[in-house]
């Protein structure tokens, strides 16, 4: 389908469904459906995928078609889409004349797309801004455990994200991936420039830049219900840091330098 | 130290010792289902006779849905009987029998009543489709094969071990069927 037809069908199906009941009406909750619900489609079949940074929730519902019903639909953030599923128009020649193949009395299926992504995550190291050759630079992550709230098929659509491993590029030829996005020194009980986990120690003088990627397992809750794993990870990336590698010498100063930069050792 | 040990062991037998314990009978419930097995059975054929109901219903367009009452408790009845009337007002009605495969035990509670038994199972539902009920032309293509469903029933009552269905919906985890 070329993308002047999809687009009017798009157009085409937003204007039949704000002409059929709202979905509330129809719908059962998840987990919540009669036999005769899931034989003829009216029970919500929703499912999560993986897609461009986040998660995309897809759901569809089949509905009675009776064509009484008024308005209701929500088109909000590119709403619901009627998928004519139901089969073709007849070819009885006495069959009423049926324009636009959007039968009003008909089943229809609704079809919902929805996307969710994370807000990505933050790279920060200590020192900040550089690192001493030989000793540990501590670079850890804030990046927590989010839900991204949203509706699908007029029903509430959750999907949580938690970060699961952590890469590290630090720009001097080494990388790493872990399990734990690290935390400060202050935080972990330790002395600064004593080793971490998430610690990485330069060899050589320099200026690095210095990646993070954050992958998140995705879940998904629709309705109120349990939560769902999305099979595969978002991979996201954080800030990039740029640092100065240099080196360090122990000196007694007679006072901060900072405040007296002529000072004895200064 | 032996003179001390023994001195103490002999004091320690004239002291009084503490009220006796007298056995009692303890009330010993008596399980709903003398096994997990006989717990499963009676949940598949429980599934089955509302799978028996629900055909006839839907066979008849969605009414006179009280007849799930015989085989669903008063909880979820008012979910089938709006089921029902949502097929009765699309002017459907379904067209062959669905069937039950590969049911196993996911919980079951029964020491006391109501006992609570929780299965899976596939829901066979290619030997359906429905039709528009006047003019009996087809509405819905049949549809998926087989669904894997999740399966809460209860007993009724202080001593029956009739299974009622309480609660049914698609298994939302990855399809065993």
């Amino acid at each position: 389908m070329d993308r002047r037809k999809l687009l009017l069908a798009v157009v085409v199906a937003l204007g039949v469904w704000a002409l059929m009941p709202g979905p509330t009406a129809a719908m059962a909750d998840p987990g919540d459906c009669t036999v005769i619900q899931i034989g003829s489609g009216a029970c919500p079949n929703v499912g999560g995928d993986v897609h461009d940074g986040g998660v995309d929730l897809h759901g569809s519902i089949g509905t009675p078609g009776t064509g009484t019903g008024a308005g209701g639909g929500d088109n909000a953030n590119g709403g619901p889409v009627v998928d004519p599923g139901a089969p073709p128009a007849s070819t009885d020649p006495n069959a009423p004349i049926n324009r636009d193949e959007f039968g009003a009395s008909g089943p229809l299926t609704i079809v919902d797309i929805r996307h969710f992504h994370p807000q990505p995550g933050v790279d920060r190291m200590e020192p900040n801004g550089w690192a001493v050759i030989g000793l540990d630079t501590n670079f850890y992550s804030i990046a927590a455990k989010q839900i991204v709230h949203g509706t699908l098929l007029g029903k509430s659509a959750d999907v949580r994200f938690t970060p699961v491993t952590w890469h590290w590029t630090y720009g001097d030829g080494h990388s790493a991936t872990l399990a734990t996005g690290g935390s400060t020194w202050k935080a972990q009980g330790i002395q600064e420039f004593d080793p971490t986990p998430t610690s990485h120690v330069y060899a050589e003088r320099g200026t690095y830049a210095i990646d993070l990627t954050i992958d998140y397992a995705p879940e998904y809750r629709f309705a109120g219900g349990d939560w769902v794993a999305v099979i595969g990870v978002v991979s996201l990336p954080t800030n990039r840091l740029t640092i100065t590698a240099g080196d360090a010498q122990t000196v007694l100063v007679g006072r901060d330098c900072h405040a007296n930069p002529t000072g004895p050792g200064c | 130290m032996l003179t001390l040990v023994l001195t103490a062991a002999l004091l320690a037998g004239c002291v009084p010792s503490a009220t006796p314990v007298i056995p009692t009978a303890t009330p010993t419930a008596t399980p709903v289902f003398a096994s997990e097995a006989e717990a499963l059975a009676a949940a598949e054929a429980a599934y089955k006779a509302y799978l028996k109901v629900s055909d006839e219903i839907a066979h008849d367009g969605g009414k006179n849905p009280e007849r799930f009452s015989e085989v669903v408790s008063s909880a979820w009845l008012s979910q089938e009987i709006d089921s029902a009337r949502q097929l009765q007002a699309s002017g459907r009605k379904q067209i062959g029998d669905t069937s039950l495969k590969r049911v196993t035990l996911e919980s079951y509670q029964g020491s006391a009543h109501p006992a609570v038994v929780t299965v899976y199972g596939c829901l066979d539902l290619s030997q359906i489709h429905f039709v528009d009920a006047k003019n009996g032309k087809n509405s819905t293509a049949p549809p998926q094969t087989e669904t894997p469903v999740e399966v809460a029933l209860v007993t009724v009552g202080d001593a029956s071990q009739k299974l009622l269905i309480e609660r049914n919906g698609p298994w939302t985890g990855a399809n065993f069927c």
